[in-house]
């Protein structure tokens, strides 16, 4: 009967295909401008973006006005914030250069569990919130069952992270998979897309993000998933 | 203790003369015949397969990684197509269907045999990603390994829906031959 099946719907299959009739002729044409658009676009709104951050570093964090290669990495809701020294009895306003962020690991039951890290705002909270994701936990955080499901090697893995307009960008070096070959099973690559996932969108100005590996879906093919765009309510698991 | 954090990486460049003619030329056309067998409307079609290649080809910055292509690109369509589906669903239960876009035209009524528009028929009754799976390797021949790069899910759940989704169609079949 199974046979019998497979060869009527593969009949009907390409029978129904062959009547599709499409002139591909036009349409190479229209992705190219297409793809220009939406790549002027970007570059307007990292232009206008590193733009505006320049000019607002050069007034409120002269600190970071040196480093422009960070406007990727701050979201837009990072804001100063001020302290009161007592002891002098006069409030003085400072800008503040570390921020706390959360990090996200399994624990026994299989749920994801938040650990605080403090992280430079020199280098852009995302990109400390990922790195301290791939340090992995602390001893402490091991001994309270808290995992990764990351291999403990992937602490050295290299990445690159960059945000315009609220589309993130994690762009892992190749080394990666071969640092944490643990990760692509089933199980273990689902507990990371969470992990990973809840980690990247704990900032609100994040909208979507890619993962990838140079620049390639071989991010999803490590992980033995299909290539996709994750949104805040679609981890792609 | 600090991973190596690396600013942009050099990057491979593309060698082929233009990959995005060749990806067009070579997979365009089976992936809105793809698309069709699962939207049954080739103009929406049309518009998913372009999506997925504009999204390809801007997001990736120019095709750097041509293997890897084609595995995203169906992936994109198939996301694209079940999307298509949902708004479909939608609208449809505020107004009629526009029969005018949706196969089967009268010529391909005309062209395709009883059979083909019974299986077609039974195959629309399916659930999506049984229908998915039957669609990849029965139209486009994937492996089962594509099929779950294609379909996001793992090649154990790729089976589960192929043999499931064999099984209801044969039984859907068998209750309309009789």
């Amino acid at each position: 009967v199974n046979d019998s099946t497979e060869e009527r719907l593969r009949s009907a299959l390409r029978a129904r295909a062959d009547l599709v009739q499409t002139d591909g002729r036009g349409g190479l044409e229209h992705i190219r401008r297409r793809s220009a658009r939406i790549r002027t676009r970007r570059r307007a709104v990292v232009g206008g973006t590193a733009v505006a951050f320049v000019a607002v570093a050069a007034v409120l964090l002269p600190r970071l006005g040196e480093d422009s290669d960070d406007v990727n990495t701050l979201p837009a809701d990072e804001s100063t914030t001020t302290s009161t020294d007592g002891a002098s009895q006069t409030s003085t306003t400072v800008v503040a250069d570390e921020r706390t962020v959360s990090v996200y690991w399994v624990d026994a039951d299989g749920d994801l569990r938040p650990a605080d890290r403090t992280v430079p705002l020199s280098d852009g909270v995302l990109r400390g919130a990922v790195q301290q994701l791939l340090l992995g936990p602390s001893s402490d955080e091991r001994d309270d069952g808290l995992s990764s499901a990351l291999d403990s090697a992937a602490a050295s893995a290299t990445f690159d992270v960059t945000i315009t307009d609220g589309h993130a960008v994690i762009d892992f070096g190749d080394d990666l998979p071969s640092l944490s070959p643990g990760t692509s099973s089933a199980a273990a690559s689902e507990a990371f897309l969470r992990q990973l996932h809840a980690t990247v969108f704990q900032f609100d100005t994040v909208t979507e993000a890619e993962f990838i590996v140079r620049d390639s879906c071989d991010f999803w093919n490590w992980l033995q998933r299909g290539c996709t765009t994750v949104t805040r309510d679609d981890p792609g698991v | 203790m600090m991973a190596t954090m690396a600013l942009r990486l050099p990057r491979t460049r593309a060698t082929a003369e233009d990959p995005l003619a060749t990806l067009h030329r070579e997979h365009y056309r089976s992936l809105v015949r793809l698309a069709a067998l699962l939207l049954d409307d080739i103009g929406r079609s049309e518009e998913v397969v372009q999506d997925a290649f504009v999204r390809l080809h801007s997001r990736f910055g120019g095709l750097r990684n041509v293997e890897a292509a084609p595995a995203y690109l169906r992936s994109a369509v198939l996301n694209g197509a079940r999307s298509q589906l949902r708004h479909r669903q939608v609208r449809e239960r505020h107004a009629a269907h526009d029969a005018a876009e949706v196969m089967p035209s009268a010529e391909s009524a005309a062209i395709t045999s009883g059979d083909h528009d019974r299986v077609m028929h039974a195959l629309r009754r399916l659930p999506e990603r049984q229908r998915e799976a039957l669609a990849l390797r029965y139209y486009l021949d994937l492996s089962e390994a594509e099929m779950a790069a294609a379909m996001g899910i793992s090649a154990g759940s790729v089976k589960t829906h192929l043999h499931r989704g064999l099984a209801a169609l044969g039984g859907l079949l068998e209750e309309d031959d009789q």
